[in-house]
């Protein structure tokens, strides 16, 4: 066979522009297959992680997916909210670590506000295990204080220390502003890649003081509590939205869970995030198959224009096949010789195509993460792009046979003569 | 030596008979001139006799090898290690070097790589060697596309003498030179022949050629299918 290899490369080098051609439409479907892959595994991962180390999501008795959807992706709103008495009670459990309550309702300019403690921002964690980080400013001092995410700053071109009021409810429901009682920016959060670019965060003291005067979802006529006023109060919140719960030890997860959704004063419904999280995934992640699918047609066209460029040389090499047949090859030589030419520019495509990668990994990664918080890995290929490669290799193998074929039943019959 | 007897050729069943001969034999050594005009079956008899052309009918031996009991990888394996072959134009393969050209039949035979290594230290020293001996310089590293026809062809005969095979057989390799050319060619050919010990069978519509071989003989005449 050591001698076909050679006459392959040989052969391939002498054609090198065609072979070049199809070298580049390989690389560059195996780039695109491999890359998809990668941004694919990235984007589960990322969804996965939107929230990461929180161990229970605790609400109001509700579904276990609108209670992620609004807690953790600000989308939807609660049916009812649960006591701070509750929300003590749980936290003083002794399985409990940390937790970090959460309290929604309102919006500025389309954004939800989320009220809640600082341990929001010690604790919680996004993507491989990713503190919250600032970008300018810190966390709250006041109670009128509040730390926007990346993409609201962005957005709003808001910066620290501007000023902005809030609105009662949310999208349509939204009524009244909050005008009396304006919020500060404090602080403003790094790019996460999740929902958390898109809230205001303000102290729990604050929600309560914006409602202070209101009850029911609107202004108590005649009450008129001023700003500084309510700072010299004593805030105490009456209900939270959810809580995010962190275990001191994760096994006591599933304890925790039925003691929560069981949970006799309140009804209550916990979840797991990670399996809720899942189950969403799979509900629109079609998409991303969809996508990962589309690339592997590209892959395959590229292979059937390389199977289309060998069966075009075929008729010009009956020459180049005589000769072999006559210097000793038989026509399984002349199909070896076609099935190697194929294999070497699949295996060339591939590598051309991986180098094509990295390096575009290399450039894009910080452009990506800056724009969109996504991190994607320079790691080497993990098992399933070993197994794109391997079904690549296989398909170019196999869209060989066709002109390797073609190749040996023409050498067959030319024999040393080529006859016209 | 070769010998074919009640031998019968077509390309396919539907066809004609091209390829009849009752009796003919070559001695060994022998370097036979085979004669006819264009059409009379002369590329068929080299088509049999290296083993390329499966027989209908009748028997094909050479050097006490029956042909027409082999497979066909048999009889490419046997065209490998016992048939050198000289066609009449585009003899060499473009992507090779000259070198790699004469070196091709040792890459696809055991036999003939064993005879040129013994003959000289490696192949490509032995490749070498031939082509000094049929007057061209084994250093130029021009493409061979870029040769002129001449030198092609003495490439292609010494291509078809490496590694000694026991028959060459040259399709009208000289019908692409002019007279001194093909006199020269033909000289070196036959001495080559000589000095390695080969049968050789030349076809050539060109009966002056004859006088310089140790036998002539006219395929019209022995063919009956014509």
């Amino acid at each position: 066979m050591m001698p076909i290899l050679r006459l392959a490369f040989a052969s391939l080098a002498n054609r090198r522009t065609t072979a070049l051609l199809t070298i580049a439409a390989i690389s560059l479907g195996v780039t695109l297959l491999l890359g998809v892959e990668r941004i694919r595994t990235e984007a589960r991962e990322g969804f996965a992680n939107t929230v990461s180390g929180v161990d229970l999501i605790v609400g109001a008795r509700g579904g276990s997916m609108q209670l992620l959807l609004y807690s953790v992706f600000r989308i939807g709103n609660a049916t009812s909210e649960m006591s701070w008495a509750v929300y003590e009670k749980i936290a003083s459990d002794p399985k409990v670590a940390w937790s970090i309550p959460l309290a929604l309702g309102d919006s500025h300019k389309g954004f939800r506000v989320l009220g809640t403690s600082e341990d929001y921002f010690r604790h919680f964690r996004h993507g491989r295990k990713r503190k919250l980080k600032f970008d300018a400013g810190t966390a709250f001092s006041d109670v009128f204080d509040a730390v926007l995410g990346a993409d609201v700053a962005a957005k709003l071109a808001y910066k620290v220390g501007d000023t902005f009021t809030i609105t009662h409810g949310i999208g349509d429901a939204a009524s009244a502003e909050h005008r009396d009682k304006p919020f500060r920016v404090s602080g403003i959060l790094t790019k996460t890649g999740t929902p958390v670019d898109n809230t205001i965060h303000v102290g729990l003291d604050g929600i309560e003081a914006i409602h202070i005067d209101w009850r029911g979802g609107a202004r108590v006529p005649g009450l008129r509590i001023t700003a500084d006023e309510v700072r010299s109060m004593k805030l105490k919140p009456s209900t939270v939205t959810a809580v995010l719960i962190g275990l001191k030890s994760r096994r006591a997860a599933f304890k925790m869970l039925r003691q929560l959704n069981g949970y006799a004063r309140e009804p209550l419904t916990a979840v797991l995030p990670g399996v809720v999280l899942h189950e969403l995934w799979r509900a629109v992640g079609t998409a991303e198959r969809l996508l990962s699918t589309v690339t592997f047609f590209v892959v395959l066209t590229s292979l059937l224009g390389m199977a289309a460029m060998l069966l075009a040389g075929i008729e010009g090499r009956r020459r180049e096949m005589a000769i072999l047949r006559s210097v000793g090859a038989g026509p399984g030589h002349v199909f070896a010789l076609l099935l190697l030419e194929a294999w070497a520019l699949t295996l060339s495509g591939i590598l051309c195509g991986m180098a094509l990668l990295y390096a575009a990994l290399a450039i894009g990664r910080p452009i990506v993460e800056a724009l969109i918080g996504m991190h994607i890995s320079m790691d080497l290929p993990g098992h399933s792009e070993l197994g794109l490669i391997g079904l690549v290799l296989v398909a170019g193998l196999l869209a060989g046979t066709v002109p390797g074929l073609i190749a040996f039943r023409r050498s067959l019959v030319d024999g040393m003569t080529v006859r016209f | 030596m070769i010998a074919l007897e009640n031998l019968r050729y077509r390309w396919n069943p539907e066809e004609p008979v091209v390829l009849e001969i009752d009796e003919f034999s070559i001695d060994d050594g022998e370097r036979v001139f085979v004669e006819g005009p264009s059409g009379c079956g002369k590329t068929t008899l080299l088509n049999v006799l290296s083993g390329i052309a499966a027989v209908d009918m009748g028997l094909v031996t050479v050097r006490g090898q029956n042909l027409t009991a082999m497979a066909a990888s048999e009889r490419d394996a046997f065209r490998a290690d016992n048939v050198g072959v000289i066609f009449q134009m585009f003899n060499l393969l473009p992507y090779l070097s000259m070198i790699e050209n004469v070196a091709l039949p040792c890459r696809f035979s055991g036999p003939r790589k064993q005879r040129a290594t013994r003959a000289a230290v490696s192949i490509e020293a032995e490749a070498k060697r031939l082509v000094g001996r049929m007057g061209l310089s084994a250093e130029t590293s021009r493409p061979v596309s870029r040769l002129s026809v001449g030198q092609q062809q003495r490439v292609a005969a010494a291509r078809a003498l490496i590694g000694a095979p026991e028959l060459v057989v040259a399709d009208e390799p000289t019908s692409a030179l002019d007279g001194d050319a093909r006199n020269a060619f033909i000289d070196l050919l036959l001495e080559e022949c000589r000095e390695s010990g080969a049968t050789l069978v030349f076809v050539s519509h060109d009966t002056g050629l004859a006088n310089q071989f140790d036998r002539g003989v006219s395929l019209p005449e022995i063919n009956r299918a014509l």
